[in-house]
């Protein structure tokens, strides 16, 4: 399937009607929030439990929660891409053609609602589909520093371009708290030129460290801000910028900002296979952070994909 | 030009060969890398393996020999025989590596593996005939057609521009079938494909060479060919475990000129042997003074040309260090008498420090005026202990010191010479952004200020934050390195990181020399023994690879057989972020140094894996 349409959309026009909800529960607080909508309508509830870190956080409340909820619990890895994957297809095959699909990826790792999107992208299923991204804001703790080293510097499974390396690399950083780690990621892919993409007013919301937004490297650096709580436009923005970029330079987008932009690098990456997607993280190495989700609405993010012909 | 890796330093992968020939300084490796033997050339990242791989190619001696003509440069004598520069960076290297669709068999992948491969081989070595005869030359189109012919490519126009654009969709159609997740896609699609092109890419990279020699015009044919693969230490271990065997070969028509990590290869007893089948080269400098021809050199020309001033001088802008500098027996006694910075050091030193204070009257030196007219007790004392007696003064109980002009300890040619550790990127890195600062920070002291030395034109304070600056973003470099370049789901949490090994050691050697005692044979390097873990010797050959480990041979030309059983040091780019002298100072088995982690909050890295990792 390809992606014909993008558009924003609202929690309650998600929860309106929808044939299957999927949410993720983890250790954060803000793994539940997606409850507050009224889901008894949905044909399918699905919770993606992860298969680590059960003990941990608000885990065990966010489990129960979403079993009272009628959710059908699910255990899956937040490693295992193929894994993710092949559940993410199965997802889809419940779905029937001209459905829709709720998809709350607020505490979903990169390895789920990536698997998710190249399982929409290679799906044989329905003929077209409607599937709404839902994410909530997260709140930091004001001390929140993660400065661990990487236990994963890699291509996303299903998103390396595999172009020849006959052109320099650019890449594509969503800036998030970490400019350590966006710092040695620098060092190690040796772009030629570098993105830094900001999700503007977006991350200014509850605590942020100091100096997370300091400058990054030195030489050409290039800077673009886009609106994170407008899909359609900050989507246009990146597709604009990597459209320009992908003539001379192999494209590699990396995220280490909202989820939301990481999913939007995967929905331009699903268009084009020209540009590669790698996840930069500290994998199992990483503490639990307890984000609670930010006094605003969710951004739900509307897209429609239709068979390739 | 636009580079972001370590501090705009240069990087040779994204220009021509033509533009690596202008900023080239020769050396004894490029002539031992021009011999008519294989090669590996061995070092760290940034050492300067693709620049003397590039410098190889027709190209590179082309434009070598305009710049003889035009800059009075010493000629350089060619290779006897054409190199084909095979590129590659990281990306392409994890991404071949993970190029496989669902339900795909070992060997279907490894064919898809070969022909991504085997592409690009192919548009090197197009890039190479057209040099050789001429960009649309009717040289070149008879071996366009004969290639064609010979890969049984039907309907295409018989020039090497459609030619590469077949190889390009030949890629792609791989790429997209792996991208769709059609395993008999790509089965059918590979298939189709002629047999020389899915072949060992060695294979088909002399196949490429072999057709040139049979059809390309006499005059034109090499008598050897040199095929450079780059970032061999990189690559996915089938083509590493491919090219590496190949130097066993006898077939001296077609050489081997790969790159590699400071430690050699290992083999069985019947595989390739160093010295006897291929040469070994080595790009890394264990002992600073080893490479201060180099950065000589290079500092010189990089300063002239980035300030446009033809008697310009590193010396000049940025002075010397009496911290850093290693000067032999009996020279530069001046800083040893009254008034000389390493007397006022130690003087004010041992007024703080009673441990140094002991040490002075051990040797026979009177703390308050510890002189000495015999060059030996300077040598085998007060030179041995300079710099530690440098670090000490400046970080132990400095704010309780009477104010003094104190030396910025991290500034002056030496000290950027050492930190570079003789890898030019590194050194260009260091010297564009302190140039930059030069640049944004036009103030500066010249004459001697009323001191009688001339004064550097970019003060010391400044270089000093610079190159802190610059030590700590090596830091990051090495937490950014990844345990395992693939994830595997199921692969078990691992105890330790590169970075974590890098702060204990640092840790630990920062002790030595500023603890509570004070020795003139501190700890300084590291013996990788038997004892150390698994998980740690595989995160010192990511160190050795990436430079922040620095094998110590006893001569230039030693190389490590294995990791195991060699001494090692911290690259001298970390000496200003953990506060450490640029010595090698003698060594202690890493496992021992590991044990006595002086933090208990700290990791028993010997200890079992606790549930939930860190």
């Amino acid at each position: 399937m390809i992606m014909s349409g993008l558009a924003s959309s609202s929690l309650s026009e998600a929860a309106r009607v929808c044939d299957l909800v999927v949410a993720a529960s983890g250790y954060e607080p803000r793994a539940s929030a997606i409850l507050s909508a009224d889901w008894s309508t949905a044909r399918r509830r699905v919770a993606l439990c992860f298969e680590e870190n059960k003990a941990d956080g608000a885990r065990p409340e966010n489990d129960a929660a979403f079993s009272s909820a009628g959710f059908a619990t699910q255990l899956l890895s937040g490693f295992d891409m193929n894994d993710a994957f092949a559940r993410s297809k199965r997802l889809l095959e419940t779905i029937p053609a001209g459905g829709r699909a709720v998809v709350d990826i607020s505490c979903m790792t990169r390895v789920w609602y990536g698997g998710l999107v190249r399982a929409i992208r290679h799906s044989a299923g329905p003929s077209e589909l409607e599937v709404l991204f839902v994410y909530y804001r997260g709140a930091y703790p004001a001390d929140y520093v993660q400065c661990v080293p990487n236990e994963i510097v890699a291509p996303v499974d299903g998103f390396a371009s595999l172009l020849p390396p006959d052109k320099p690399v650019a890449l594509v950083l969503g800036v998030g708290f970490d400019k350590a780690r966006a710092a040695g990621l620098l060092e190690l892919l040796e772009p030629k030129r570098l993105w830094l993409v900001r999700a503007g007013e977006f991350l200014r919301l509850g605590e942020m460290p100091s100096g997370s937004h300091a400058p990054l490297g030195r030489g050409r650096v290039d800077d673009l801000e886009i609106p994170l709580d407008d899909p359609v436009a900050s989507f246009r923005s990146l597709d604009s910028l990597v459209g320009g970029l992908r003539m001379d330079y192999s494209v590699v987008l990396v995220n280490l900002g909202p989820k939301l932009l990481g999913l939007q690098f995967f929905l331009l990456a699903a268009l084009d296979p020209a540009l590669s997607v790698w996840r930069v993280s500290p994998g199992r190495h990483a503490a639990p952070v307890l984000v609670q989700a930010a006094p605003k609405p969710p951004v739900v993010c509307r897209t429609v994909w239709t068979a390739e012909e | 030009m636009d580079d972001l890796s370590l501090y705009g330093a240069f990087n040779a992968r994204w220009i021509t060969p033509s533009q690596v020939a202008s900023s080239f300084v020769p050396t004894p490796q490029y002539t031992k890398l021009a011999q008519v033997r294989h090669s590996l050339l061995m070092g760290p990242r940034g050492c300067g393996k693709t620049t003397l791989l590039k410098m190889l190619t027709n190209e590179a001696q082309c434009a070598w020999a305009e710049l003889v003509q035009a800059e009075k440069r010493a000629p350089l004598r060619p290779p006897a025989f054409v190199a084909v520069y095979v590129p590659s960076d990281i990306r392409w290297a994890y991404e071949l590596d993970t190029a496989r669709a669902p339900q795909c068999t070992e060997s279907c992948s490894r064919v898809s593996q070969h022909l991504l491969t085997n592409c690009t081989i192919a548009t090197a070595c197009l890039r190479t005939f057209a040099y050789l005869l001429g960009s649309g030359s009717a040289a070149t189109q008879r071996l366009a057609i004969t290639l064609i012919d010979q890969l049984g490519i039907r309907e295409l126009v018989p020039t090497f521009s459609h030619l590469g654009l077949w190889f390009h969709s030949a890629a792609s159609g791989v790429r997209t079938s792996i991208a769709a997740q059609d395993t008999l896609r790509l089965q059918a699609h590979l298939d189709k494909m002629p047999s020389d092109l899915v072949a060992h890419p060695f294979d088909f990279a002399v196949w490429m060479c072999s057709v040139f020699d049979e059809f390309a015009p006499a005059g034109a044919r090499p008598e050897q060919w040199a095929l450079c693969f780059d970032e061999l230490e990189i690559a996915p271990r089938w083509l590493q475990h491919d090219l590496l065997q190949t130097l066993r070969s006898s077939a001296q028509r077609f050489l081997l000129k790969l790159t590699w990590v400071p430690t050699l290869p290992v083999f069985p007893e019947s595989g390739p042997q160093p010295q006897a089948d291929y040469d070994i080269i080595r790009l890394w400098f264990s002992h600073i003074q080893d490479a201060r021809l180099f950065c000589d050199e290079f500092s010189q020309r990089l300063i002239r040309k980035r300030t446009g001033d033809s008697e310009a001088t590193a010396t000049a802008l940025f002075g010397r260090s009496v911290f850093a500098s290693e000067e032999r027996a009996g020279e530069c006694a001046s800083t040893y008498e009254p008034d000389g910075d390493a007397f006022k050091a130690m003087v004010e030193l041992a007024k703080r420090d009673p441990a140094f204070a002991r040490y002075l009257e051990r040797k026979g030196f009177d703390p308050s005026h510890p002189v000495s007219d015999s060059v030996k007790e300077r040598d085998e004392c007060q030179r041995k202990v300079k710099p530690i007696v440098f670090l000490r003064e400046t970080f132990l109980g400095s704010e309780r010191a009477r104010s003094r002009k104190r030396i910025a300890l991290y500034s002056g040619i030496d000290a950027i010479f050492a930190m570079s550790d003789g890898n030019p990127r590194w050194l260009s890195g260091l010297l564009n952004n302190l140039l930059d600062q030069l640049e944004v920070n036009p103030t500066h002291e010249v004459g001697d200020g009323g001191t009688g030395a001339l004064q550097p034109v970019c003060r010391p304070p400044l270089q000093a934050q610079v190159l802190r600056s610059a030590s700590a973003r090596f830091v990051e470099y090495g937490k950014a390195f990844p345990i395992s370049p693939v994830v595997e789901g199921n692969t078990p949490p691992r105890r330790i990181h590169l970075a974590d090994l890098v702060e204990h050691l640092g840790a630990f050697f920062q002790e030595e020399l500023l603890g509570r005692s004070f020795s003139d044979d501190p700890v300084g390097s590291f013996v990788l023994d038997e004892g150390a873990p698994a998980d740690v010797r595989a995160e010192v050959e990511r160190g050795l690879l990436l430079g922040v480990f620095v094998p110590i041979a006893t001569t230039q030309f030693d190389v490590p057989v294995m990791p195991e059983g060699g001494r090692y040091r911290l690259s001298f780019m970390l000496s200003p972020h953990f506060r450490l002298a640029f010595r090698n100072f003698r060594a202690k088995n890493l496992s021992t140094i590991l044990r006595g982690v002086p933090d208990p909050n700290q990791l028993d890295l010997f200890g079992p894996v606790p549930e939930g990792t860190r």
